[in-house]
């Protein structure tokens, strides 16, 4: 009886399982990297949200470079038409005088927003200072930064000249200035494409 | 009996332990502007070769020690989309038909696991095997959808890099003594 019970329950067992195939996420040829503590996961989480906001600021920035540079191009046409229309042979009709103030106006206030974005953006990651395109861009919106602000001293001084004949000179320090802010930012825009 | 037990317990892995002793782990990723490529040379890894011809390997770095040649690309977003909460990139797999010492160059198939930014995916990856002074040269490339790794895929003047990246290795395990 006990026989024929031990008999059935073999039966009824089956086939032996195989052994458990291993998948490659059972390998552990390296040493577990060690648990961290209560304090590391809440500095990871905090860097975590810190490097998030940086990443939406920095997109904003990407957005007003694009805004800045375009509000940019326009000062410098509008500003150019401008000094074609007074020094230029253009009647000195002051037809693209607004314009180019509107634009002037624009243009500085999206730089500025622009390069606060990039400046108070958090930056909880220390990285080594060396050459390389954003170093590059750095320097350039640097010396495009000096143009903005001699732009707008410049404009100021160029509109109080009005009827002296020292305004010309100064509008053509203006207008060299200017090209050199556009041809500056530009390159701190480009050089983030390579 | 206890001690035999501890013994039996403690013995090491049948099959020969191959340590990495130096090597590059690169990532491609494209952009409709320019491509990037970053490197590390932090890389650790184990390969155990068992009789049987079949070879388990673990290698594993750092996501923040890759250097693409932009420090803000590398140090911050929006380049660097990888959480710090999941700081490592992992591949364990298996490779069979592999005994060592190799006499000459050889393809495998690894049946793997790719681990990045915290989240697993199955990979097949092909490696080529050639003896290495005392060891193996692995090298080895494979695309992986940065999408199904759940990384949020970094933009440049608002165009985001495609989904396919590249990995690709270079390695030199040997022997330990």
């Amino acid at each position: 009886m006990i026989g024929l019970a031990a008999a059935l329950l073999l039966s009824l067992q089956g086939e032996p399982a195989a052994p458990p195939q291993e998948t490659p996420e059972d390998i552990e040829l390296l040493p577990a990297p060690a648990t961290p503590n209560a304090e590391t996961v809440a500095r990871q989480q905090q860097l975590d949200r810190e490097l998030r906001t940086r990443r939406k600021m920095l997109q904003l920035h990407q957005l007003g470079g694009m805004l800045t540079l375009a509000s940019l191009g326009a000062t410098v046409i509008f500003g150019e038409l401008n000094y074609l229309d007074k020094y230029g042979g253009g009647g000195d009709t002051g037809r693209w005088y607004e314009w180019h103030r509107i634009s002037a106006f624009t243009a500085a206030a999206v730089f500025a927003g622009t390069g606060a974005l990039a400046l108070f953006a958090p930056s909880p990651l220390e990285k080594p200072k060396r050459l390389d395109t954003a170093m590059l861009h750095r320097i350039a919106m640097g010396v495009a930064t000096a143009g903005m602000v001699t732009q707008i001293v410049l404009g100021f001084v160029t509109a109080s000249k009005e009827g002296s004949l020292s305004q010309r000179d100064f509008a053509l320090a203006h207008q060299i200035v200017g090209f050199a802010t556009f041809g500056a930012t530009a390159v701190g825009f480009g050089v983030l494409t390579f | 009996m206890l001690a035999l037990v501890a013994v039996l317990l403690c013995a090491p892995p049948v099959g020969q332990l191959l340590e990495l002793r130096e090597g590059t782990l690169t990532y491609i990723v494209v952009h409709k502007l320019h491509e990037v490529r970053g490197t590390t040379r932090q890389v650790e890894g184990r390969a155990l070769a068992q009789p049987d011809g079949t070879v388990r390997v673990q290698v594993r770095a750092k996501v923040a020690s890759f250097d693409s040649g932009n420090s803000n690309r590398d140090e911050h977003p929006p380049w660097r989309a990888w959480s710090p909460l999941a700081p490592v990139a992992e591949v364990r797999g298996t490779l069979s038909g592999v005994n060592l010492p190799l006499r000459q160059g050889q393809e495998a198939t690894m049946h793997a696991t790719v681990e990045l930014n915290g989240e697993k995916q199955a990979q097949d990856v092909a490696v080529k095997l050639e003896p290495a002074d005392a060891g193996v040269r692995a090298t080895f490339s494979f695309p992986i959808s940065l999408d199904a790794f759940k990384v949020e895929r970094p933009e440049l003047l608002l165009i985001k890099v495609e989904d396919r990246a590249t990995i690709s290795g270079d390695l030199r395990f040997e022997a330990t003594k």
